[in-house]
């Protein structure tokens, strides 16, 4: 019935989930169910979305790689909420680390020295969580660390930023899926084996 | 720590010892070094399972048959090495005889090598040298009533790849390089010990499977004592004390033979512990007061003797027999003591250290209670690890060693917060806990403030590059050895390459690298700076897993 599929993620135009019927599913693109459908969308429906999500990140861009398998699988009933906190801690260190490097680039004889160490522990703490993006990004301006040139550090700059944001959101909203499901009683579902 | 190295092993040490009647005499030095080696190649290359010692009387062999009667054999100038106490006379049967056997063929008179001067000389008994006592070097092999005695040293190890068996007892040679760096060791112990045993007049072999053990035999001829001293006298245990040896003629023998022998196998300058060695021996003859001259012979290059319990210590610092003897000893002395009240008939004899002819400890009450009792005396051979197991054997009397329960310690040094969540986690979910260091610097202090049975480095730190604190901590493995055996007043630099596979596992802590570029030229440079693998990042469960497979292997 519905022509047009609504996307109601946060990153997206808000508009109503047209989908009138307790079986009548959002289209799979639909990330996140509207708050007028949440109460009659099932959880299997939820934790279907949430694949679907998940799994756009990793195939579709590669947002994310293998790495984050691993941190889901660590994540058991004696560590319940593994994922969310490395990747808290995650964001919180990358923060610092563009903000310092923002900061070393900007002086007028740059430490390259420095600017390289931060980039290197960006792409350590980035290929750890999976951010794939990320630490590519951070590997190419390493490389011109090493060659010294400024601009092209620059722009590699805004680049590994740029890339970090779009993570970052990109998990933001896959944890939030994830609230949702627990939520409404379900769990998260832990097989991902689509990734090899 | 020998309760942590006893846990180390899930080894049990097992004996089977037959029955001789008889007293047998043997070059106790040279047994002490072959079994030593033997025992400890053993241990050191099983991961778990059973080492044990069998010694059966067997028929005179083939080999020896064919032979000449020049052939060499354990000139042994008399020297039942009775000594004092400690004697289990084999003559006289007792329950739980299995020391017996032993004593035969332990208690040896230091007469290194007689068996060299004979080989030299064409097997003719060189008169001028074995006259020791007059006694029984002169006649003619085939005169002596000779016994065969076989010993199998067993493991459920990693057994040997038959292409490596013909090249095993050469000179250097080790399995692989790979086993090189797993294991250790200088690759001469075993060309040693044939040697030694060939020059005994016997024969090594080995068999083995791969994966699933190795069986080293030895075959030796012994004589039988002629005369034998079998005093029961209750006041043999008062000399326990005193590490006396032998009476009077073998001394006077042992000394003439001394110089010669123990140059011949070791450096050319000799080892320093036979300078000692000497020098103890002319302080010997001159008074039979054994009493006060053992008390000498103990200070000289041991760890402490008196305190049981640092016998923990013994093997670790100091890779000779004389520590970990005379700690054993100590050990048994309280055992016989104990058992001498208990049973009539019980004999012992102690097992002294390196200077001394050695008698071996053996409390034969224990020995009642089947593999654990026959362990002091079979594993009191060995140094080192052996001898810790011993001594941790009869003193918690269990029957076996148990797999371990201790946790293996494990180190992680990394300085990205989101490294170390990660990899905190993989290990807590294969059941490690860790403990977590930022740098090079606080590694090192760590290092030395626990002993840790794995090393997870990063190489790209900051303050202390991983290379470098690897370099800084293998260093450190050494000096923290010569340390403490400079400290119980043993020279580090002995030129004894066969007892460098004695090295306990814990002094070589495996270092693996993290490293993000597992690029093969990075690999070689881990390797070179004494890192024994490396794991490249983003480290995965999987590869800790297999890390810790690799490395913490007697940890269950």
């Amino acid at each position: 019935m519905r022509k047009v599929p609504m996307f109601c993620g946060p990153s997206v135009p808000k508009r109503r989930c047209l989908a009138q019927a307790p079986k009548d599913s959002c289209s799979s693109k639909c990330i996140v169910p509207c708050r007028q459908l949440k109460k009659t969308m099932d959880v299997g429906q939820m934790q279907r979305q949430w694949i679907d999500y998940t799994k756009s990140l990793f195939l579709e861009k590669g947002f994310l790689d293998g790495q984050f398998l691993q941190l889901q699988q660590l994540q058991d009933e004696n560590n319940p909420d593994f994922v969310v906190e490395v990747v808290s801690l995650f964001f919180e260190d990358s923060e610092r680390l563009l903000k310092d490097l923002t900061f070393a680039l900007d002086q007028n004889g740059v430490d390259f020295k420095k600017v390289d160490a931060h980039v290197h522990q960006l792409k350590g703490s980035s290929s750890s969580i999976g951010a794939q993006r990320v630490k590519n990004a951070c590997i190419a301006f390493r490389n011109f660390c090493e060659e010294q040139n400024t601009d092209a550090c620059l722009r590699c700059l805004q680049q590994v930023k740029q890339e970090y944001c779009i993570v970052k959101n990109k998990l933001e909203t896959m944890f939030r899926l994830e609230q949702q499901i627990v939520a409404a009683g379900g769990s998260i579902p832990t097989e991902l084996s689509f990734i090899g | 720590m020998s309760n942590k190295m006893l846990d180390y092993f899930n080894i049990t040490i097992v004996t089977y010892l037959a029955y001789l009647p008889i007293e047998v005499i043997g070059d106790v030095l040279r047994m002490r070094q072959i079994l030593t080696n033997l025992i400890s190649n053993a241990i050191k290359f099983t991961h778990e399972g059973r080492v044990g010692i069998n010694l059966y009387v067997v028929s005179k062999p083939n080999f020896a048959k064919a032979e000449d009667i020049q052939m060499m054999t354990p000139n042994q100038s008399t020297m039942s090495v009775n000594g004092v106490k400690e004697e289990q006379h084999l003559s006289k049967p007792q329950s739980g005889n299995d020391g017996n056997l032993l004593d035969g063929c332990q208690k040896h008179d230091d007469h290194p090598s007689q068996n060299h001067a004979f080989n030299d000389e064409c097997g003719s008994p060189a008169k001028s040298e074995c006259s020791m006592n007059g006694d029984t070097e002169e006649q003619p092999y085939s005169a002596e009533t000779t016994v065969w005695i076989r010993c199998d040293v067993y493991d459920t190890g990693i057994g040997i790849p038959e292409d490596a068996i013909p090249t095993l007892f050469k000179r250097y040679m080790q399995v692989s390089a790979d086993h090189t760096r797993k294991y250790g060791g200088t690759g001469l112990g075993l060309a040693i010990c044939k040697q030694l045993v060939e020059l005994m007049g016997g024969q090594l072999t080995v068999s083995s499977k791969e994966h699933y053990g190795s069986t080293f035999t030895f075959i030796l001829p012994y004589k039988v004592s002629i005369a034998c001293d079998h005093s029961d006298d209750p006041d043999e245990l008062s000399d326990l004390e005193n590490n006396d040896v032998a009476s009077d003629d073998t001394i006077e023998s042992f000394f003439q033979y001394q110089p010669h022998t123990l140059g011949s196998l070791f450096s050319s300058n000799g080892s320093s512990r036979t300078q000692k060695l000497l020098t103890h021996k002319i302080g010997y003859t001159s008074s039979h007061k054994l009493g006060g001259f053992s008390e000498s012979l103990y200070s000289k290059g041991t760890c402490s003797v008196d305190d049981a319990s640092s016998v923990v210590d013994a093997p670790e610092t100091s890779e000779l027999a004389s520590s970990s003897g005379h700690s054993l000893e100590t050990k048994n002395k309280s055992l016989v003591r104990r058992d001498k009240q208990h049973q009539d008939k019980a004999r012992a004899w102690s097992f002294n250290g390196y200077a001394d002819s050695s008698e071996v400890t053996v409390s034969n009450g224990e020995m009642a209670g089947a593999t654990k009792s026959s362990e002091p005396q079979q594993t009191c051979q060995g140094q080192g690890k052996a001898n810790t197991t011993t001594q941790c054997v009869t003193s918690s009397s269990t029957s076996e060693v148990t797999k371990s329960t201790i946790k293996p310690k494990i180190l992680l040094v990394e300085d990205n917060k989101i490294n170390v969540m990660v990899t905190q986690s993989m290990m807590k979910q294969l059941g490690h806990s860790i403990d977590v260091v930022n740098n090079g610097v606080e590694a090192v202090r760590a290092v030395q403030r626990h002993t840790y049975d794995l090393i997870l480095m990063d190489v790209c730190m900051p303050v202390m590059d991983g290379l470098q604190e690897t370099k800084l901590i293998r260093t450190f493995e050494e000096t923290g050895n010569c340390d403490a055996a400079r400290s119980s007043g043993i020279e580090e630099s002995l030129p004894d390459p066969d007892y460098e596979c004695y090295v306990p596992f814990t002094k070589r802590v495996p270092i693996v690298a993290m490293t993000a570029n597992a690029l093969s030229e990075s690999a070689e440079e881990c390797f070179a700076n004494g890192m024994d693998s490396f794991v490249s990042k983003p480290v995965t469960f999987q590869k800790l897993k297999e890390c810790i497979e690799q490395y913490l292997v007697n940890f269950s």
